[in-house]
């Protein structure tokens, strides 16, 4: 199961909404968008200071940091992509992941964890883990 | 998907602008630019130096800067007249390009944005996009931004890399919203709250000025490298030079990101607090801002931390005007007066007028303009303390007095000992006395029918009364520093009144305050008080001049009697002023009342002088002199220079309701005013005041002579070859130590351009030669001198002729057509370029002096050869004297230039007592 397959599982799930923008958060995420750049060096702007938080923002950091705690730091570093002119190594969209299901049992306690650290609360964090533990299980079923 | 909020919001008044800051910044660019255009002359060497320097060498002054009162200012104008220009016009082009790069690259960072948020990178947005701009829409009607006003909404998707909503302007245009488009699936609070903050930044204007900062922040230290660029060969001489001036452009540019960040933080307060109004919802920011545990924001933050946002109070207000408000006005006023005082004063030969006015003026007009408002706007937003913005205004302008702008050269005589112990308490008075003025204006003006009107009033008034005394106290450091003495300290204050545009101070400073204080003000024992200083001190006055007059009185009792009586009529204003305080309760607002009725008596007692004195007596007078500008000026200094006292007395007095009692006031003011006017006439208030010896002082010529005069030789007989060498031989004794006796140099026969110079010279030795002759000697020293590079030489020479000698036809003949001549060099491009300046000699009937500079170059470097040249005749027998000696690059100090004339005069006064 690709990462962009789960993030859309989840999403379709608590926020089906918001499935038009994942798509525009995935492709963007694949590369085929444009690379942000900082619009301070200008500074022609005043900002507003704070950022929206919408589930198509936040799945994929999510499911990031899930699966860096549950397949460990080498198994993780193979999902990973790096473009040169970025600093951050990132897990693209269409990686293809696998779990043992010893693997699929912790990433939901993972995924709790890493939603509270991204802000939210805990029973928006486990009401996610659920809907991504749940994708996981169907797709070891399968 | 989350559809917006409906219902159509209330109107809410626009969060105030910050007008002030573009004046502030664009000053500053100013500063900056100037300072960089004036380091840019010097290390490119726009003026060319080298010939300047020379000239000042040959007229006896140092590059250093001589003393500014003796300097001969017709002959260090005519040296450096066109250099100073060059200087200062590339200081003007530097102030006035830096803004406009500022500008240039405002435009380029908005064009930038635009050009990322360009329609190809945010189409396909979805739907949901076109919800968020109805919205929009129906929140800029409900705020009344239509048209033109209406800013354009920019739903971002995630790749274009907008992860917060900005507003962003180019210069010209609509402004820009930028929203990420996730706030389409946020809740529609979520994104009326986003919406309503950026455009409360739209409403006041705040991207462009914070673009300005940005880029005047940026621009400060890259501005004064660009103009080093020159010099980065030898980063050695750079730092030596300009070490100081890079180091406060990296310190201005701090202080400017700094300033930003606050600023900005408190613009977000602003911005929020016009979502609680658009809104009417307490609650409204918990759906735009997520509490975070930061607890304090940094330095450099724009933003205040999500506690701050979310504890915000909607009914209170942001003030501006407090201590760093004001303090950072002082320091951009006092910068922007060095920049103005350099320029008028590299101007001066060129424009020919006085231009020592200006820059106390500028500074003055700016600090008033940007601090009455402020300051009036802090007083209408409800009761405040006056501490810190005091405060503010004192460190500030004192402080900014102080500090050079990076790369401007200007002199500051304060900075000397003795100038600094006069000039930081004065200086420190003033800025506390047109500050306590100031803020009594603002109290006053935020009450007034007519606030426009009334505010011109005020920054007229403080104007005149800053830059005024400013002006006053600045001119007096120099005078101390120069001259010494309270009587020139006390003397200038007195006579700065006459000088150039001081004279319609106190007159502008009377319709100045007469727009602020309502008419209402003078009523009650306002009126009698006025009245009875008036008649008391204007009697008074005319009869302390008229007793006193009689006689054939000597100019400077004259003005002795004169300047007294019209301190008289300012002693009436002073009580009138502090009487009418204590009636007005001490109340700050009052004190524009207080002045205003001071110099209402001050005026009134000098036309009951002038009418007295006219119709009673038939002296003669001007009117306008005699009543405003006199009384009214000594009123000013007299009023700043009690100002602590009278605010400790007013803050005594203090109480809510005004007094009463128009007859007891009116005769205590009577009385009182009385009393001043006879210790002062009995010559109790002399030190503080006017002293007769303060004008026979400086009217009597300076007993510093150089040189002691030498009686004049009586030769008539020629001299024989023994008494010619006896006459020389006392020339060692003068000369420094470690001279030594060298021979003589063989005479040049180069040839001199132009042809007339040329030709002078050859006729003047042809001539010479053919004189019959009894004896010739002539010897040549050297020896060292300061740090002169091989030091110096000195040439005597006796010449005796059979009969009388001519005369100097042909020595004056040879400085006219040489006054400017070249001749070929061995060295450098292969010629000298030389001058001669004849210099005053009078210490013998027949006598010249002479410099001659001859300009070269030495593998680049400007090499400039120096001879003093004295020669006199002393009946049939011709004595000359010269002094050479060379420097490279950089001229002597006057020292080195005062040691060489010395030299000169000692050993032609030795060879004269001998012959």
């Amino acid at each position: 199961m690709t990462i962009a397959a789960l993030a859309r599982h989840v999403v379709g799930k608590i926020e089906p909404a918001q499935l038009d923008y994942l798509d525009l958060v995935t492709a963007d995420r694949e590369g085929r968008g444009t690379a942000p750049g900082s619009r301070n060096w200008t500074g022609g702007t005043v900002g507003s200071g704070v950022q929206p938080w919408v589930l198509a923002d936040l799945v994929y950091p999510l499911l990031a940091g899930t699966f860096a705690q549950v397949l460990g730091a080498t198994a993780f570093a193979r999902l990973q992509r790096r473009r040169w002119w970025r600093r951050k190594r990132e897990v693209p969209p269409s990686a293809r992941i696998f779990l043992t299901p010893e693997q699929v049992e912790r990433a939901r306690t993972a995924c709790v964890e890493h939603g509270m650290t991204l802000g939210l609360s805990e029973a928006e964090a486990t009401m996610l883990a659920d809907a991504v533990h749940g994708a996981l299980q169907r797709t070891g079923d399968e | 998907m989350n559809t917006p909020a409906a219902g159509v919001p209330a109107r809410a008044a626009a969060p105030p602008r910050l007008w002030w800051v573009y004046v502030l910044v664009g000053t500053a660019l100013a500063v900056i630019g100037a300072g960089a255009g004036q380091v840019l002359s010097i290390t490119l060497d726009l003026g060319d130096v080298a010939p300047s320097h020379a000239c000042l060498v040959r007229n006896g002054i140092s590059v250093y800067g001589g003393d500014p009162v003796t300097l001969d200012q017709a002959a260090y104008g005519s040296c450096m007249g066109d250099y100073s220009r060059v200087q200062a016009l590339a200081a003007l082009a530097g102030a006035v390009a830096l803004p406009v790069t500022a500008w240039l690259l405002m435009l380029v960072g908005g064009i930038g944005t635009r050009w990322r948020l360009r329609p190809g990178r945010i189409a396909g947005a979805p739907a949901a996009s076109q919800r968020l701009a109805d919205r929009f829409a129906v929140l800029c009607d409900s705020q009344g931004l239509t048209g033109r006003n209406r800013p354009r909404l920019v739903p971002a998707p995630p790749g274009t890399g907008v992860t917060q909503a900005f507003t962003t302007g180019l210069p010209g245009t609509r402004p820009w919203v930028v929203v990420p488009l996730a706030y389409a699936y946020t809740d529609p609070a979520a994104f009326d709250a986003v919406a309503v903050h950026e455009l409360g930044h739209v409403r006041s204007r705040d991207v462009l000025w914070a673009s300005a900062v940005w880029w005047a922040g940026w621009l400060a230290v890259p501005a004064l490298l660009l103009a080093l660029l020159p010099l980065a060969g030898i980063p050695a001489v750079v730092w030596e030079l300009y070490g100081g001036a890079l180091v406060a452009a990296v310190v201005v540019a701090l202080v400017m990101f700094v300033l930003r960040a606050g600023l900005l933080r408190r613009r977000e307060l602003a911005a929020d607090r016009h979502v609680l109004e658009v809104t009417a919802d307490p609650t409204a920011l918990t759906a735009l801002i997520r509490p975070s545990g930061k607890r304090r924001a940094g330095v450099f933050a724009t933003h205040p931390t999500a506690a701050d946002r979310l504890a915000l109070d909607p009914d209170a207000r942001e003030r501006e005007g407090g201590f760093v408000f004001t303090a950072a006005v002082g320091v951009v006023a006092m910068a922007a007066y060095h920049v103005v005082f350099t320029a008028s004063t590299s101007l001066q030969w060129t424009i020919d007028t006085d231009t020592t006015t200006w820059a106390p003026v500028v500074a003055a007009l700016l600090w008033a303009s940007v601090v009455v408002p402020a300051w009036t706007g802090r007083a209408m937003s409800g009761p405040s303390g006056w501490t810190g913005p005091l405060a503010g205004a004192v460190v500030g302008l004192v402080v900014g007095y102080f500090l050079q702008p990076p790369g401007v050269i200007t002199t500051i005589v304060a900075l000397s000992g003795r100038g600094l112990l006069l000039s930081v308490p004065g200086l420190v008075v003033i800025a506390f006395a047109v500050a306590l003025l100031t803020s009594g204006m603002a109290t006053r003006l935020a009450r007034h029918n007519r606030p426009r009107l009334g505010g011109f009033g005020a920054v007229l008034a403080v104007t005149a009364a800053l830059a005024a005394a400013w002006g006053t106290i600045t001119s007096a450091a120099v005078i101390h520093v120069a001259i010494g003495g309270v009587e020139s300290i006390r003397w200038l204050l007195v006579v700065n009144g006459h000088h150039g545009i001081w004279r319609y101070a106190a007159a502008l400073a009377l319709v100045g305050l007469a727009l602020v204080v309502p008419r209402s003000h003078l009523r009650g024992p306002v009126p009698a008080v006025i009245g009875m200083a008036a008649v008391t001190g204007g009697t008074a006055s005319a009869l302390s001049w008229y007793f006193r007059s009689g006689g054939d009185l000597s100019d400077p009792r004259h003005g002795f009697l004169t300047y007294q009586a019209w301190w008289v009529c300012a002693l009436a204003g002073l009580v009138t002023a502090v009487v009418v305080a204590v009636v007005n309760g001490g109340a700050l607002s009052a004190a524009p009342t207080s002045v205003l009725c001071g110099l209402l008596a001050a005026a009134s007692a000098g036309a009951v002088q002038y009418a007295v004195l006219r119709f009673g007596y038939g002296v003669r007078s001007d009117l306008f002199r005699g009543t405003l500008q006199q009384p009214g000026w000594l009123l000013l200094l007299a009023l700043i220079g009690t100002t602590p006292l009278t605010a400790l007395l007013a803050a005594a007095v203090r109480r809510p309701q005004p007094r009463r009692g128009a007859v007891r006031w009116a005769t205590g003011t009577a009385g009182l005013t009385a009393l001043l006017a006879l210790l002062l006439v009995a010559g109790g208030l002399t030190s503080v005041t006017v002293a007769e010896r303060d004008l026979s002082d400086l009217a009597t010529p300076s007993a510093a002579a150089k040189t002691p005069p030498v009686a004049p030789a009586d030769t008539p007989r020629p001299l024989d070859q023994d008494a010619a060498t006896a006459a020389l031989a006392d020339v060692p004794a003068v000369l420094p130590p470690g001279a030594q006796n060298v021979p003589t140099l063989p005479d040049s026969s180069s040839t001199r351009t132009p042809a007339t110079c040329d030709e002078a010279v050859k006729r003047a030795t042809v001539n010479e030669k053919a004189l019959p002759r009894t004896a010739e000697v002539e010897q040549r020293f050297t020896f060292p001198m300061g740090d002169i590079p091989n030091g110096a030489g000195i040439r005597v020479a006796v010449t005796s002729y059979s009969a009388a000698y001519p005369g100097f036809a042909d020595l004056d003949a040879e400085n006219q057509a040489c006054a400017n001549f070249r001749q070929p060099s061995t060295e450098g491009n292969g010629y000298l370029d030389c001058y001669i300046t004849p210099r005053p000699a009078s210490d013998f009937p027949l006598a010249r002096k002479r410099t001659l500079t001859a300009l070269g170059q030495v593998k680049g470097t400007a090499l400039v050869v120096t001879i003093h040249h004295y020669a006199a005749i002393f009946g049939s027998t011709r004595v000359d004297v010269a002094v050479d000696w060379f420097y490279l690059a950089a001229a002597p100090p006057q020292a080195v230039l005062d040691e060489t004339d010395r030299l000169v005069t000692s050993a032609m006064n030795v060879i004269a007592v001998k012959l």
